[in-house]
């Protein structure tokens, strides 16, 4: 087939489609019988900071002033270390002791993944804390070969991701939680059988508040049937109306409506082309098609994006991807295809594209700059952003940084390049020069005379000796002068303390 | 001559060489000897200004660090295209200069600089731009950098080997920097409307 000169006006899109999450389900007390199934994950603390590596690992919690172990691994169980004991205590025990701080947004991460992995069983996971999940199953419970089917199905593929999960199933999320957090794989499938399925749970493996725990202590209850056997009325003296609209919920007497998850928007479309072609000036009135379809979906849920993918579909191979990224996200279609014009300039495809593809990065809400009475102070921020994104999009992302310094006496570490702009924590110092070298050239010395380049250096100032970073293994011992050169540059040299060699390590320009 | 032609001749698009009138006030240097000799009294803003360093090193930035702490007051920010060192971020902070605000570009190759220096230029939002030539560039090249500075409302520097002053540059100002003990020697080879002059700058060990 002869390919047409150019190729005819792209249609709008016919195959657009934004993949949004399900509706929200409500749960409430007149609907039939429910099923959920708890997921606790006795192990995401430890998951989220500690390696897989079998040495003695520890997780602990500060609130200022003390630190305590909230988690550990089996090899420092063994050595004796609980979690709830004091760093120093662990240490005693076990002096190599890797330990590390709490990660809770990784936590929080990890728990995102599972339950984004769990909506294969059904539409409606609930983060319920930190380390459970919630799934309502009523309705889907059959397609997994039943209750204990999915409870099997469910423990199986966890493991085979790397986490010890606790699977339980009752008509109530609260009765599914307790049987899942004092680790019984129970399965309760009328509400009529929770009063005696429950009654063996200790009270203590249950997440009650503190003083709470210390009451039952007092009143000797251990069990929660020793809690059922209580009259009500004793009980909201003592524990106050909370307590009994747990109760309530555990038993399925008050609804207990749970919000789910909602997945993230993405905005994912395709346009076929009409005839195949590898000139990327042909493509670009259907490429600017799918980035105005693109931002009118985010103008309809007010929202914007940072990154997409460009996909190229060819015949015979796989598909090329063009990711493009801004640093400030926007909606205005005419900023994405400037951006990908400029990256498909630098781009060669490998075979005739058939069809296009665009896939967006997570929705993220759009806020734009508060107005400003004077115009200019507010709008520079934002189009430095603009700048540098556009300067990214041909030179590579590595290619421009915004300076940033940092608090640590030794040079090659006081200064950083970062994407945004961020603030700087300088330390006060002897004057340093505006020219660093990346790599400190070597100073040959001859006949007592320094020399560079077959230039004699005489030195001016100095030393200033620093002497830092014994913490991280790269420490360094050294004495800074200034210098002149017989040339008239004036640089900044340093002597090595103990081997006693000469480098330059930047220019005073 | 007559009033009428006199008045003619008073119009601010007329250029007489000598007439300080005629050029656009500059940014102050910071350095009065170099004022004195830079037309309009300071840096000419909106223009490309060539900058020949004998090398690197001899205070070439700090010739430019009063003017460019000016540029940066209203919050706007800097470029340095394709530098030949790393620009050390404690040393502009301690030169009064936001390190936050300064763009340190460095493009993967020398041809890419030049188109990075053109769009920092025409994007209108920076108050300086200094960009590095370390190759030697051909006259379209540079015609472009020159047209690109006079949209810019800002500074443009543009630095170049000392090899270069022997051909001929679209630059309005043209400068030679040499070292010496107690400062640096400003040969001016070029300027619209000047004749060139030299001369030296201490430069404040201080300042440095």
């Amino acid at each position: 087939m002869a390919l047409p000169s150019s190729l005819p006006k792209p249609r709008p899109l016919a195959g657009l489609r934004l993949v949004a999450p399900c509706a929200a389900e409500q749960e409430s007390a007149t609907e039939p019988q429910r099923l959920w199934c708890a997921l606790h994950f006795p192990h995401l603390v430890l998951a989220a900071c500690a390696d897989t590596k079998d040495i003695p690992q520890a997780v602990i919690e500060t609130d200022g002033t003390h630190a305590q172990l909230v988690a550990c691994n089996a090899a420092a169980q063994r050595a004796g270390v609980q979690p709830g004991m004091r760093v120093a205590a662990a240490l005693a025990l076990i002096p190599e002791l890797a330990i590390h701080t709490r990660d809770m947004a990784r936590e929080a991460h990890l728990l995102d993944q599972l339950a984004a992995w769990s909506e294969k069983f059904t539409p409606t996971v609930c983060v319920s804390s930190p380390d459970m999940l919630l799934l309502e199953v009523a309705g889907s419970a059959h397609l997994f070969g039943g209750a204990q089917g999915l409870q099997q199905r469910a423990r199986e593929g966890l493991q085979a991701l790397g986490h010890a999960t606790c699977v339980a199933l009752a008509p109530t999320p609260v009765a599914a939680e307790w049987f899942a957090r004092s680790g019984r794989e129970t399965v309760v499938m009328h509400a009529a059988q929770l009063p005696a399925a429950l009654g063996a749970l200790p009270l203590a493996a249950l997440s009650w508040p503190a003083v709470w725990c210390a009451r039952f202590e007092q009143l000797g209850l251990r069990t929660v049937r020793d809690l059922f056997r209580l009259p009500r009325d004793g009980l909201a003296r003592r524990f106050g109306p909370e307590l009994l609209r747990t109760w309530d919920r555990v038993l399925g007497n008050l609804p207990d409506p749970r919000k789910p998850r909602q997945a993230p928007l993405r905005f994912s479309a395709r346009q076929e082309l009409p005839a195949e072609t590898a000139d990327t000036a042909q493509m670009l009135p259907y490429i600017s098609c799918l980035f105005e379809a693109l931002c009118a979906g985010l103008r309809r849920h007010d929202a914007t994006t940072g990154n997409v993918v460009l996909g190229f579909r060819h015949l015979k191979r796989a598909e090329t991807q063009l990711p493009l990224g801004l640093l400030a996200p926007t909606r205005d279609p005419a900023r994405w295809r400037q951006l990908a014009q400029q990256a498909l300039q630098k781009r060669v495809l490998p075979e005739a594209v058939t069809e296009l593809t665009l896939t967006s990065g997570a929705f993220l809400r759009h806020a734009p700059p508060p107005a400003d009475l004077f115009e200019r102070a507010g709008r520079s921020g934002e189009d430095l952003a603009a700048l540098m994104d556009k300067l990214r999009a041909r030179l590579g992302r590595r290619a421009i940084a915004r300076l940033r310094v940092l608090a640590d006496h030794r040079p090659e570490f006081a200064w950083q390049g970062s994407s945004r702009a961020q603030r700087s924590t300088p330390i006060m110092t002897a004057p340093r020069p505006l020219w660093l070298l990346e790599q400190a050239q070597c100073v040959r010395v001859h006949a007592q005379q320094l020399r560079l380049q077959g230039k004699t250096l005489t030195l001016l100032d100095g030393p200033e000796r620093i002497e830092s970073g014994w913490w991280d293994e790269r420490d360094l011992a050294r004495d800074y002068y200034t210098a002149r050169s017989t040339d008239g540059r004036r640089l900044w040299l340093y002597r090595e303390r103990g081997a006693g060699r000469w480098f330059v390590h930047g220019l005073f320009a | 001559m007559k009033p009428a032609l006199e008045a003619l001749l008073q119009h601010p698009s007329i250029f007489r060489p000598g007439d300080d009138r005629s050029q656009p006030p500059g940014l102050a240097s910071g350095w009065p000897a170099l004022d004195a000799v830079l037309p309009g009294g300071g840096w000419p803003q909106r223009a490309l200004i060539e900058l020949l360093p004998a090398g690197a090193g001899i205070g070439e930035l700090s010739l430019l660090l009063p003017a460019l702490r000016e540029a940066m007051t209203a919050g706007q920010g800097m470029a340095l295209v394709h530098p030949p060192y790393v620009p050390y971020a404690p040393a502009l902070q301690q030169a009064g200069l936001d390190p936050a605000q300064v763009l340190f570009i460095q493009p993967p190759q020398a041809r890419d600089g030049v188109w990075a220096m053109e769009a920092c230029l025409r994007s209108g939002i920076l108050g300086a731009v200094l960009g590095w030539l370390e190759q030697p560039v051909t006259q379209p090249v540079l015609r472009r950098l020159a047209l690109a500075a006079e949209l810019h409302d800002g500074l443009a520097f543009v630095f170049r080997p000392m090899a270069a002053a022997e051909q001929p540059s679209p630059a309005a100002l043209r400068m030679a920097l040499a070292p010496r003990p107690d400062g640096l020697q400003v040969t001016v080879l070029k300027c619209r409307g000047r004749p060139p002059r030299s001369v030296l700058v201490a430069l404040d060990p201080h300042d440095v």
